[in-house]
């Protein structure tokens, strides 16, 4: 029987885009995504390899192996992911078979839609930097280990004002050095230009003044101090004189480069160069810092860090450890580093948090549950089929 | 198939769009103002904002007083000047990850000598007596030396096949030291001209 019909481009999309062929080379092409990226890491470092392969603003990705590229091009992880989210709703939810026998096969295939979704959902709002802080100290915010912002502050009365403008770092993704960029900071009388963008660079002073040397990319893109030339240009006017903007040297987190001071219609204001501040929305003293080392070694047996959580006039003490974080107004503090070895006497101890802000941060979590829980439905009822005599090989028989 | 000519054409599109240039972008994100804030220094020139970052002897984290006791007067040719912060008041860098940085720190010397020890696994020493005693501009203290693993540091990675070399001193309740730190089959020269560099040490003026 060979009798075929047309199907319209609907039904032809619907078949692919819902399709096992589809979900299957996805699944394989993730697979070989992961298995380049995990090569080309060894070279590229952590960061750029992830950015590379798995960032939404790259669809492409040209593997590079041993310093040789690959000529053949393959999707972008991060789009390879998109199409697997589609292709998981369209088959393994409004396609499959829906029934109290497929009821566990569906809550997995949802657990794996959200686990796909809180990849995307962390990609576009997750913030992630780091906090360190010295027996005594306290902070309000942390510091990005990789993304650069400039900084727009103002001067008034003497004293800066209480907003901040921002280039955020998805403003400032992609410049390269020989590109140009114009920023317009929404409600400002100006733009600020930036030019000569390098990802890693220091300032030296030159015959012609402080000028910025490149220097070359690490694999470990937490050392890098980005650095570029702006100038500000005022709206309806003409670029002021060029100035150098540099990301310090990357050695605590906590500094900066006093700002590049400069007058627009009579209001003044200044504009730096930093990795991204990200504001907690509470305080963070460190009360006591306390790391227990194997003996006779620096090797660390377990970091405990007391603060104490400072909100107003309100003031929480909380223990913070390697597998207690602290999870507070959408902000998780993760127990990072400490002092290195066991301290000197009367020397004061510092403890390092990485701080994390990802609405999506216990999806993950939740959805392996769920899939756990599916799975197991759906084997048990497998199973009890099978016992009852409900399996297909008995009703043959 | 109908649907190969829809996934090229979506293809190309993407590719299209990852190559365009922006040229220009809207800023709309603020912030309020955190304690990173605080103490900001208007009006500094551009000798005073790179100061803290241009790899001098030059004060160092923005806001903090901390300077150098002792001055260079003897940098071999083969290091490299490198950013300085206020735990690496004088620092250099040479060959492949290798670094010398002189910090002033608290404690005792022994404690100080086993905390670095500890960093390569060593056992702790009891005493000082048996190590080789050095003077740098009234600082009294020893030679320090371990091969092998390094288990990583204040930010820095953990190598293996790495040396330390260096020298733990005190003068009146303060520990200066000057740490070499970098590949084990470099170690050689870099002991001669760390000995050379330490020799050439002086009191900074007040």
């Amino acid at each position: 029987m060979s009798e075929t019909t047309p199907r319209s481009i609907g039904r032809t999309l619907w078949t692919f885009f819902s399709g096992y062929g589809l979900a299957t080379s996805l699944l394989v092409l993730l697979g070989v995504l992961t298995w380049l990226a995990t090569l080309e890491m060894v070279d590229a470092g952590l960061l750029a390899t992830l950015n590379k392969y798995f960032h939404w603003s790259e669809p492409w990705v040209v593997p590079e192996i041993n310093g040789k590229s690959l000529i053949l091009p393959l999707p972008g992880g991060y789009w390879v992911c998109a199409l697997l989210l589609v292709n998981m709703v369209l088959g393994g939810l409004i396609r499959a078979r829906k029934g109290w026998k497929t009821v566990g096969v569906l809550i997995s295939h949802f657990s794996i839609v959200f686990m796909v979704a809180a990849g995307g959902v962390a990609q576009w709002l997750e913030k992630r930097g780091v906090m360190f802080l010295i027996e005594g100290e306290q902070a309000d915010y942390a510091v990005s280990l990789t993304d650069p912002s400039i900084e727009v502050f103002e001067l008034k009365d003497g004293k800066t004002a209480d907003v901040v403008w921002l280039a955020e770092p998805a403003d400032l993704r992609g410049v390269a050095e020989h590109d140009s960029r114009l920023i317009r900071f929404s409600g400002l009388p100006f733009q600020i230009r930036i030019s000569d963008w390098h990802e890693n660079a220091v300032v030296r002073k030159g015959p012609n003044g402080w000028e910025l040397e490149a220097r070359p990319l690490d694999p470990q893109a937490e050392l890098h101090a980005q650095g570029c030339v702006a100038a500000v240009v005022p709206d309806g006017g003409e670029a002021g004189d060029p100035f150098v903007l540099v990301v310090p040297p990357v050695q605590s987190g906590f500094e900066t480069i006093p700002p590049k001071t400069f007058e627009v219609d009579g209001r003044t204001f200044g504009v730096r160069l930093v990795k991204e501040t990200i504001p907690v929305p509470y305080t963070v003293k460190l009360k006591d810092a306390v790391a227990e080392y194997f003996p006779n070694s620096g090797r660390p047996k377990s970091f405990t860090s007391d603060i104490s959580k400072i909100n107003g006039d309100s003031e929480v003490d909380i223990r913070i450890s390697m597998n207690e974080p602290l999870r507070s107004g959408g902000f998780t503090f993760f127990q990072r580093t400490m002092s290195s070895g066991p301290p000197a006497p009367g020397q004061p101890e510092f403890s390092g948090f990485e701080v994390v802000s990802n609405p999506a941060d216990r999806w993950p979590e939740w959805s392996l549950y769920l899939v756990t829980a599916g799975l197991l439905i759906h084997f048990i009822m497998k199973l009890v089929i099978h016992l009852g005599g409900g399996s297909r090989t008995a009703k043959v028989q | 198939m109908k649907v190969f000519p829809l996934c090229l054409a979506a293809s190309l599109g993407l590719l299209s769009v990852s190559c365009l240039k922006r040229e220009k972008v809207d800023a709309d994100g603020t912030r309020r103002l955190t304690m990173r804030d605080t103490n900001l220094k208007w009006n500094a020139t551009d000798d005073e904002r790179f100061a803290n970052a241009a790899g001098s002897a030059a004060p160092m984290l923005e806001g903090a007083d901390v300077d150098s006791p002792v001055v260079a007067k003897v940098v071999p040719e083969t290091w490299k000047e490198a950013p300085t912060s206020s735990f690496r008041l004088i620092h250099y860098q040479f060959g492949e990850g290798g670094e010398i940085y002189v910090s002033v720190s608290r404690g005792g010397v022994l404690e100080n000598v086993n905390r670095w020890l500890s960093q390569f696994e060593k056992e702790p020493l009891k005493d000082l007596a048996a190590e080789e005693a050095v003077e740098i501009a009234g600082y009294r203290g020893v030679w320090v030396k371990a091969d092998g693993r390094f288990g990583g540091a204040m930010g820095a990675e953990a190598r293996d096949d790495w040396a330390l070399r260096g020298v733990v001193a005190e003068k009146e309740g303060e520990i200066l030291t000057v740490k070499l730190m970098g590949p084990v089959k470099d170690i050689g020269q870099a002991e001669a001209d760390l000995r050379s560099f330490v020799a050439g040490l002086e009191a900074a003026a007040k």
